[in-house]
């Protein structure tokens, strides 16, 4: 199977679709208020009035050498409603095109990425001519609606120019746990192979190793979404190495009465399953054999999502145990789900958070509490410094044939950024073809709405 | 504990039986049952033994001998003897191999396997710590395979005593199956201990096994431990190592961290 993130440690996919969904999302209301709509009083000739009734990508590209910058083509789509000299009166609707328009990356004075915006150059100029109008009506066309339907879409572009798109700083998650990114990271690339053309942020990172290769992207967003993130096993193990080394994670723990020091943890994706696998050294209670124990452990959990849309979605995870020949020690299984406890969840947030960034910079550094009741251990992370966060949960089950949960609600909605008093809200709605794993690859998708 | 040990290829069923712990200077038979599902010669039987066993043969009771035709459907039991040095502890694997030929085929063999400890009987101190030479025959046995650290997490009471020839108190044996965790080892939780549908609704789902059933899947679930066919879910390899040693084995584990002092530890509570 080809990779989804083409290589990269984290990719994150925008179909045009979204874009002009959000887009859309500003100029509703602005429209709504008639802050869209240029009228000009024409005295005794009439009167005229344009409107805005939309604006379009569409299409992106990526013109070689790949990750060198995205172009697309605008189209912003005008009703017009013109009386002169009150009889003859028309309302037509053009359509105007901006061609080769730059998608932009803009960065913070230290270069991390703030968001996208579409780059319109400052000498930007947009002529209108109506090439059929003879005579008066012409003459009335092209002199005085020609000029202010330019003004009204050279407005629009610039609206839209201010309109930063629901791919968000990825410094937020992963500077914060200390990732920092390779040169040439983040990338930003298009591609129009597969599925709606959509823009692709793709970034690796100083730990991470390998490198992607953008040529080799193809769409990624699963069926019904309109956006998606991939985050690479990479990035989680080195996440998870982190996370241990700077104790949000514990290292050593108690579990009933085992005593546990974690040697080595890798973490793996596999077909359906997110799997951790090293080894611990465990002593028992008071031993009265006098022995430790070198554990080698390997144990995989198969994530889904569930919940119908409207309802909170929860993804799902159960051990992948083999019902006829793999039985539980309650007291291992204990030991196994505070070790599960940091892979799960940092892989599942490093992964959400590239989609919809809600991970507020102040639950890090954390710390994990794990508290195990009935057949079911709640592990807490929560923020060290600011007891106002509320901490993530995640449940993870004692019994081979239970389940744990991860709460997306968190991820259901969220502010884009306010604009001339329009701060529209998006809603993420999940399917349970949400989320899958592959070989090396963790993938959630979402429809943006 | 006799232990049976079953194997299968397309040909034949063989049934091996055998002593998994006896006293240094003992004798003992392993019987091994032989069913055809295909006419076959069986040939000769061949044993691999651990240094301090020493392979006597056939036993005269156990029929004709090798070779021997066998006809589909049918079976035949063999019966050698084994012995063992006087005052030798050791560990090991007995392998036995069956070479026969299969009606129109050409000749072929089969293996088997099984543990042995030949250790003087023991019984343990409650009261004190596991003395150091009990310690190392319970370390050898653990660490021999993969499948012994499994049937030790399982049940190691049975473990001690199957293996190492050891008896444990009984108050040992709780307090130790309390520490591991073992109370309800892969086992449908009875209904009083169940939680609330809610919290778990998977466990209302299943049978519900009184206690002298539970005992008898415990013992089967040990056994398939034994045998490589059962699995503590999570643990791929336990290996155990002499306290004292700890750190020689693993440059970074810090035995003072392990030590009882519990509070260095993240500790999982319990609601």
């Amino acid at each position: 199977m080809a990779s989804w993130g083409a290589g990269f440690a984290v990719a994150t996919e925008l179909t045009t679709s979204l874009i002009n969904g959000v887009i859309e999302k500003y100029l509703a209301p602005l429209r709504a208020r008639g802050d869209l709509t240029f009228v000009r009083k024409l005295g005794w000739v009439g009167e005229v009035s344009a409107t805005l009734e939309g604006l379009t990508l569409e299409d992106l590209e990526d013109p070689a050498p790949v990750g060198g910058g995205v172009e697309t083509d605008l189209e912003a789509e005008v009703s017009l409603d013109y009386r002169f000299f009150w009889i003859i009166r028309g309302r037509p609707t053009l359509t105007a095109t901006i061609d080769n328009a730059l998608v932009d990356l803009p960065t913070t004075p230290a270069g991390l990425p703030r968001g996208i915006v579409l780059a319109i150059a400052k000498g930007f100029a947009i002529r209108v001519r109506f090439e059929d109008a003879r005579g008066i009506v012409g003459w009335l066309l092209n002199r005085l609606i020609g000029p202010l339907l330019s003004l009204g879409i050279w407005l629009a572009f610039t609206i839209l120019r201010r309109v930063e798109l629901p791919i968000w700083p990825l410094v937020d998650v992963f500077n914060a746990v200390g990732l920092l990114f390779a040169p040439g990271s983040p990338l930003l690339t298009a591609q129009s192979q597969s599925g709606d053309n959509s823009l692709l942020l793709a970034s690796d990172f100083n730990v991470t190793g390998a490198r992607g290769d953008a040529s080799r992207f193809a769409s990624f967003v699963p069926a019904g979404a309109n956006a998606a993130a991939v985050v690479h096993e990479r990035v989680v193990a080195a996440a998870v190495e982190l996370a241990l080394a700077k104790g949000w994670a514990p290292r050593r723990f108690t579990a009933d009465g085992w005593k546990i020091y974690i040697n080595d943890i890798n973490v793996a994706f596999k077909k359906d399953t997110i799997e951790a696998s090293g080894t611990v050294k465990a002593k028992w209670g008071g031993c009265w054999c006098r022995v430790k124990a070198r554990i080698t452990f390997r144990a995989g959990l198969r994530p889904s999502v569930v919940g119908p849309p409207g309802q909170n979605p929860v993804i799902h995870f159960g051990y992948d145990a083999a019902a006829e020949t793999e039985i539980s020690c309650s007291g291992f299984l204990l030991v196994l789900g505070v070790i599960m406890a940091a892979p799960l969840f940092l892989a599942l947030t490093l992964l959400a958070s590239s989609l919809v960034n809600l991970l507020p910079k102040e639950l890090i550094p954390f710390v994990t509490k794990p508290r195990a009741h009935g057949l079911t251990l709640t592990v807490d992370m929560a923020s060290i410094g600011f007891s106002g966060v509320a901490p993530f949960r995640m449940e993870l089950p004692l019994a081979l044939e239970g389940h744990g949960t991860y709460d997306l609600s968190r991820y259901t909605r969220f502010d884009l950024p306010a604009l001339w008093g329009v701060d529209p809200t998006m809603i993420v709605e999940y399917t349970d073809e949400s989320l899958s794993v592959d070989e090396g690859e963790l993938r959630l998708g979402a429809k943006l709405v | 504990m006799l232990l049976s040990t079953p194997t299968e290829t397309e040909e034949l069923a063989i049934e091996s039986i055998a002593p998994t712990a006896v006293e240094p200077g003992a004798a003992f038979t392993i019987r091994v049952a032989v069913v055809a599902h295909r006419r076959s010669e069986l040939l000769a039987v061949e044993w691999v033994v651990p240094q301090g066993v020493t392979t006597g043969g056939p036993l005269a009771d156990a029929g004709d001998g090798l070779p021997r035709a066998l006809d589909s459907g049918t079976h035949y039991e063999l019966k050698y003897a084994f012995s063992t040095a006087r005052e030798y502890e050791t560990f090991g694997q007995i392998t036995g191999t069956l070479h026969f030929r299969p009606d129109g085929d050409g000749e072929r063999s089969v293996s088997w396997s099984a543990c042995i400890g030949v250790f003087p009987r023991a019984v343990a101190r409650a009261r004190r710590p596991l003395s150091d030479g009990l310690r190392h025959r319970l370390i050898t046995a653990v660490n021999f395979d993969a499948a012994n650290g499994h049937a030790f997490l399982v049940d190691f009471c049975a473990f001690f005593d199957d293996f190492c020839n050891v008896e444990v108190p009984m108050e040992i044996a709780s307090k130790v199956s309390d520490e591991l965790g073992l109370a309800d080892q892969g086992l449908p939780l009875p209904a009083a201990q169940a939680p609330p549908d809610e919290a778990a609704p998977w466990v209302s789902d299943g049978p519900v096994f009184d206690d002298l059933q539970i005992i008898n899947i415990r013992k089967q679930h040990y056994v398939n431990a034994v045998l490589g066919q059962t699995r503590i879910y999570g643990i791929e390899r336990l290996e155990l190592v002499p306290e004292e040693e700890c750190n020689d084995s693993d440059g970074r584990f810090d035995l003072r961290a392990a030590s009882d002092a519990t509070e260095e530890f993240t500790e999982v509570e319990h609601g």
